[in-house]
């Protein structure tokens, strides 16, 4: 194969030759190629086809704003990564990559037929051609258009490598390291700050790498790059990193990086990180990203072989690869000179220049005479011949109306330049129109930031250089021998003689939009350039638009008819460049994704094969089946012994919170509707909290540990929130109260004991607590000791049955749980999990916060009116309480359901009717809450909230589903136990 | 992610920390004051925030650092704070205000 | 019987370590900065006025939180000495003690690489200069809300609430298997 490596690269090492495979065939290149200089320098432009058109596409630029050359990198199962541009991709022995979007073959693709018919494909296609028929929505056209959605197939199996993640900090972030990144460097290395230096290539140097024949300060710019490398990697205060692109910039100098680790080596070491997320704070950010070049929007501008005249100069000086043998140049800028002169210098064969200006600064004319490069000046290029590359094309000149055919196996074109002001605008600094340019650049700063270089709209070496210095006040001036970087003139039509609709001249590479596409959406009532944008899709490839936002934004203003200013810009959003999804999760996958919060007995129930379910972050064991039983049998086996000897239920995650100080009363008093002044020490009572809506907000049992320390229980879920709650009062409503709020859920394990043995099992265990009915009766508790661990006993029962709530130091509970459980075989003690738990307190009507409730429910809805007190002066949800529409109006109130047949269970949420026969829609009464199969009462109960249900006690009410509509009755909601004699003795 | 400024910690902390909690300055009438109050009086307490475009005294609440609530006023356009002070003192002036932007 | 929610302890040569810490006496201190002066004379040893200052004796750390808030560390052969200091400051001043010995978890993480893991989740500068030895602060790692506290220039103390343990040991095994 032919060899188009024309002279030693910059970054290239040729003592290390590397073997890759593209669609199969294998290749060679140099240890510090890419992907594409490596295909350039084995004579391959072709490696893409189109998105929309499936046209064969090739290179067009040389960094990560390439729109064509994208392709999926293989390394193996599990390592798939589509769209990768091959630009930036290096290469390393065995690297496996493959043309998207192409069947059979890249070079023979059946989808091109789009290409045909792409008189059918205009802007709003998909909007205008997929409405009718409505039948063809489903199975004709979604399957149609989602064949054709996405570029690279996206992989099957589970991403096999690691990422990382981790938070920085520096006084100075640079992003970019051409010669304004570096100056500034430089600079900044000086201060007493930490720097960072980062740059997206495998190098620090940007634009230095890609240049040749310039001399810095009288150094070589290679050499002058060597010795501020050298600086730099001295400085102790200096971090320079490569592979690491600056995806966003959000508030407060918070810059987003991505470092690739291992991309680009063979043997990537084991267990080591390919990605990593740095979440850099910095007080001052420099943004030195440089600016893009742009093409030109001409009639068949897109095939491979065309490309930009900046990634041409970049592949021969920073790769030593000629783009071909017989090149050409189309441009309206200065600078496509500078890379014609270098490959002549190269000894590559530059033939013409079409230049679209009137007139040219003569000392270009001069030099392009004495490398002997035609220039035809006013002349414009109307067609591109060449099926998969291009061989020649049509040049054409509109004053003389005179055409000519040119043949070459390179194009080369520069449109002018447009500045990155990616990030500049992710920090919502404002940008404005610099007309000498033809360009938006920085306008005023909205954090510590500035532009330098190019992407301020400062070309050229020695003004970069210079401004990157100038940053941190240095004085010191480069001096730099350079062509001067010149000018050019941006147009918004390219002449040619064809008309408009013969034109292919695309502006979008990637997403296959064309200049008539914008024309369209203008022609069709889009004047807003973000409307124009997602009507043609333009700029919303992978590429984000980097080579096209600019030139659709000057059709679109011409079209308009009025100037580009007015029509404005798109929005930059972050990332920057496309970023893996591992970035973004780094370490957070699998057993990291969140954490799972369990309790000190969770190890055995783990042993003893619970099913869990989550609650929050917590995981609680929901029941323990024994010999394959499923949920059902599991929970009737686990409430039928409870009620029948002893359960033991883990209430661990319960939140609790000490309440300690001499106004603890006073503050209970306002946070709760309940009244506490009467709680004596060493009683419990039932808390009912409200919002200040007056609707209820959380309940549970607080316990009066002394005159002035309660200790609060809160349902599992709402912990955190009853916390923020009370804190919240206390600190900006309460604040003149002597009393604090300490978070103790995890200072207790808590162990439930319930059933008619609750106590027989405990009276062993603890010498220092009478147990007996009389002196600790229900709702009372004790401090004391079982077997040895200081223990807070609550007299408690959320079943109905007698019950104890052991509270031990949490680092004691497994150790408890496991006497209990030897301890409890004679008495068949049943550990029973969170679904018990919820039939048992059902079948007694006891309500859970968030399920009977839904933050509408006020005490009087449900039933829980006395735990309202009716002389507090004041407490959170009081007014609200006297509403008149709460204390007037028609509420949904919870009450019991006992279905027709008592075999049938509700469906949790189903909707309840009082007429099945009115007309549809029916009037929905309101919703069942809980539903349960009660095993000790041997038929089905439920709860629910229904709109007046007090007044509808044992009146028949309906449930449609879609199979039937079942019959329920109304009913109290207490199924078990009314008169409450087992919770007593 | 904004660095916020926690007037008891007197230190610039990742926004990470902190939780909103919104809109400032609204007191609430004590018990003995709500039962004169109307419904509709009631209610625009209860429910009717200004939800301003703009500078909005806002409260936040240092809850993974100090554990304070305290109040700030920040831009809801641009998303900036502005100034952050402790809870019971004043609403800041205009020209508190101004004199904070700079 | 005393059983932690883990039992980590994890060494990777002299990059880094990290080891649960045992059994421990916490208590959650409550009072108005006014009865400081007060608690110290009853304690006998110092209480730092500051958020995020530490005062560290041999077996005791006590550490502010919060305006009005401290967390008091003390290794448990103290206990009885401390039952009665309590109730000493229950006694004599507005005050309020809560026991969360076990509410914690504490981990000691040392080496060369410990503040560069640690900044792997958690948001704050760590530099020398602007979290110097002695400091302590609640703050956050990833999404777990920890108490740091740096006794040395590559030692700090982590603590969290006890579920949250197991996350923070495996989170830290993750960035030591990842990056050593």
């Amino acid at each position: 194969m032919k060899n188009f490596r024309s002279k030693k690269g910059s970054v290239i090492n040729e003592e290390e030759t590397i073997k890759f495979s593209f669609d199969g065939n294998e290749f060679s290149g140099f240890k510090g190629d890419t992907l594409s200089s490596a295909l350039l320098a084995n004579g391959i432009h072709l490696v893409g086809r189109s998105f929309k058109y499936h046209r064969p596409r090739g290179i067009l630029s040389a960094g990560s704003e390439e729109p064509n050359a994208i392709i999926t990198f293989d390394r193996g199962e599990g390592k798939i990564t589509p769209n990768v541009r091959a630009t930036t991709l290096e290469i390393f022995n065995r690297l496996q990559s493959f043309s998207q979007n192409s069947y059979p073959n890249l070079k023979f693709d059946i989808g091109a037929f789009n290409n045909v018919f792409s008189i059918f494909f205009p802007a709003g296609f998909y909007n205008k051609t997929f409405m009718w028929p409505k039948s063809f929505w489903d199975k004709v056209y979604e399957p149609f258009i989602r064949n054709l959605a996405g570029l690279g197939p996206a992989p099957l199996s589970e991403d096999t490598d690691n990422y990382a993640s981790c938070y920085g900090h520096c006084e100075t972030l640079i992003i970019g390291s051409g010669p304004a990144g570096i100056a500034a460097a430089l600079a900044a290395s000086q201060t007493e700050g930490r720097v960072i230096l980062v740059d997206e290539q495998s190098e620090i140097g940007g634009s230095l790498l890609s240049s040749s024949n310039k001399k810095i300060d009288n150094l070589s710019s290679e050499q002058w790059l060597s010795k501020a490398l050298n600086t730099l990697k001295k400085s102790n205060n200096v971090k320079l990193m490569t592979r690491t692109t600056a995806i966003g910039y959000w508030h407060d100098n918070f810059v987003a990086l991505s470092e690739r680790l291992t991309d680009h080596l063979s043997q990537v070491p084991e267990g080591s990180a390919r990605e990593q997320l740095h979440r850099i704070r910095a007080r001052r950010v420099i943004l030195a990203q440089g600016a893009i070049e742009r093409p030109l929007v001409f009639n068949g501008n897109d095939r491979p072989g065309i490309m930009l005249s900046n990634a041409a100069q970049t592949y021969l000086n920073k790769y030593g690869v000629r783009v071909g043998d017989n090149i050409s140049v189309f441009t309206s800028h200065d600078s496509a000179y500078e890379t014609a002169f270098e490959m002549c210098d190269a000894k590559v064969n530059v033939s013409v220049i079409i230049d679209l200006r009137k007139e040219v600064n003569a000392d270009l004319l001069a030099e392009a005479n004495s490398r002997g490069i035609e220039v035809h000046l006013n002349s414009s290029i109307s067609r591109t011949y060449g099926k998969l590359r291009i061989n020649a094309f049509e040049v054409y000149s509109p004053i003389q109306n005179k055409k000519f055919i040119v043949k070459c196996d390179a194009l080369i074109m520069s449109g002018g330049w447009t500045p990155s002001l990616h990030l500049w605008s992710h920090s919502k600094g404002s940008i404005k129109w610099d007309k000498s340019i033809s360009a938006y650049i920085p306008d005023k700063a909205n954090e510590n930031v500035c532009c330098i270089g190019a992407c301020n709209g400062n070309f050229g070496i020695e003004k970069a250089l210079n401004e990157g210095n100038s940053v941190f006040n240095n004085n010191k001036k480069y001096v730099v021998q350079e062509q001067s970087f010149g000018s050019g003139v941006v147009l918004n039509t390219i002449p040619n003689y064809l008309k408009k609709e013969k034109q292919k001249a695309f502006v979008d590479f990637q997403n296959d939009v064309t200049e008539k596409d914008i024309s369209l959406a203008v022609q069709e009532g889009f004047k807003s350039i973000e409307h124009v944008k997602r009507y043609t899709t333009n700029g919303m490839a992978t590429d984000q638009g980097k080579t096209s936002n600019l030139n659709a934004l000057e059709i679109a203003s011409r079209e308009v008819g009025r100037s580009i200013e007015k029509v404005g810009l798109t929005t930059f959003r972050p990332p920057y460049t496309p970023t893996t999804f591992g970035t973004f999760v780094g370490y957070r996958d699998k057993e990291l994704f969140d954490p799972v919060r369990k309790t000190p007995i969770d190890d055995w129930a783990v042993t003893n094969s619970a099913v869990f379910e989550p609650v929050g972050l917590w995981r609680r064991a929901r029941f323990f089946p024994k010999n394959k039983e499923n949920m059902d049998q599991a929970v009737a086996r686990e409430c039928k012994s409870t009620r029948d000897s002893l359960g033991i239920f883990d209430a661990s995650t319960l939140g609790k919170i000490e309440i300690v100080g001499p106004d603890a009363t006073k503050f209970m008093n306002l946070m709760y509707s309940t009244s506490w002044t009467s709680l004596k020490v060493g009683n419990c009572r039932y808390g009912l909290m409200l919002g200040e809506d007056g609707y209820i907000y959380d309940d549970g049992v607080v316990a009066r540990i002394a005159d002035d320390r309660y200790h609060v229980t809160t349902t599992t879920g709402g912990a955190p929130r009853v916390f923020r709650h009370m804190e919240d009062y206390l600190q900006t409503e309460f604040n003149d109260l002597d009393v604090w709020l300490t978070s103790t859920t995890e200072q207790w394990a808590v162990i439930a004991l319930n059933g008619p043995h609750a106590r027989d099992i405990l009276e062993p265990l603890i010498k220092d607590i009478d147990l007996s009915a009389d002196s600790f009766p229900h709702m009372s508790i004790r401090e004391g000791n079982i077997c040895g661990i200081p223990t807070r006993l609550f007299r408690v029962s959320f079943t109905g049955e007698l019950g104890f709530e052991i509270n031990v130091p949490s680092n004691y509970g497994l150790a408890l749980w496991k006497i209990l459980m030897t301890e409890g075989a004679k008495y068949r003690i049943t550990p029973y999990g969170t679904e018990t738990m919820h039939v048992l307190r059902a079948e007694k009507g006891y309500i859970i916060v968030g399920q009977d409730t839904d933050g509408t429910v006020t005490p009087f809805d449900a039933g829980l009116g006395w735990a309202v007190a009716k002389k507090k002066k004041d407490f959170v949800g009081m007014r609200s309480l006297k509403r008149k529409d709460l204390v007037n109006g028609v509420r949904k109130q919870l009450v019991g359901l006992l279905t027709e047949d008592p075999l049938t269970v509700l469906a949790e949420g189903s909707q309840i009717v009082i007429n099945p026969k009115q007309p549809k829609p029916m009037k929905m009464l309101g919703h069942v809450t809980s539903s349960y199969w009660s095993e000790c009462l041997g038929k089905s109960i439920a709860m629910a909230v229904i709109e007046d249900g007090f007044n509808l006690m044992g009146t028949d009410i309906y449930i449609p589903m879609p199979e039937d509509t079942i019959k329920a009755k109304v009913c109290k909601p207490i199924f078990y136990d009314p008169e409450g004699k087992r919770i007593h003795v | 992610m904004l660095l916020i400024h926690c007037p008891y910690c007197n230190k610039k902390r990742p926004e990470v920390e902190f939780a909103y909690a919104g809109e400032a300055h609204i007191e609430r009438p004590n018990g003995i004051n709500q039962l004169t109050m109307t419904d509709e009086e009631w209610s625009n307490f209860m429910f009717i925030r200004n939800n301003i475009r703009g500078e909005h005294a806002e409260r936040w609440w240092h809850n993974s650092g100090c554990n304070m609530f305290f109040n700030a006023i920040r831009n809801t356009q641009t998303d900036k704070f502005i100034m952050t002070y402790k809870m019971g003192e004043n609403l800041p002036t205009e020209k508190q205000i101004k004199a904070a932007k700079k | 019987m005393f059983e932690q929610a883990v039992n980590i302890s994890l060494k990777k040569s002299d990059s880094f370590e990290c080891k649960v810490i045992g059994e421990q006496l916490r208590y959650s201190i409550r009072m108005k900065q006014d009865f400081v002066e007060k608690a110290e004379k009853i304690c006998g040893f110092n209480i730092p006025r500051n958020i995020g200052e530490v005062e560290s004796y041999d077996k005791i750390l006590c550490m502010c939180l919060g305006p009005d808030e401290w967390i008091l560390i003390v290794q448990p052969k103290l206990k009885l000495q401390f039952d009665k200091i309590i109730a000493r400051l229950n006694n004599s001043i507005t005050i309020s003690i809560t026991n969360i010995s076990d509410r914690n978890i504490g981990f000691k993480l040392k080496g060369k690489k410990v503040q560069k893991y640690i900044n792997s989740g958690c948001p704050l500068d760590l530099a020398l200069e602007s979290f110097p030895i002695g400091k302590a602060s609640r703050t956050v790692f990833e999404s777990v809300p920890i108490l740091l506290f740096r006794d040395g220039k590559l030692s700090f103390r982590v603590e969290c609430w006890r579920s949250f343990g197991p996350y923070i040991s495996d989170f830290f095994k993750r960035i030591a298997d990842t990056n050593d």
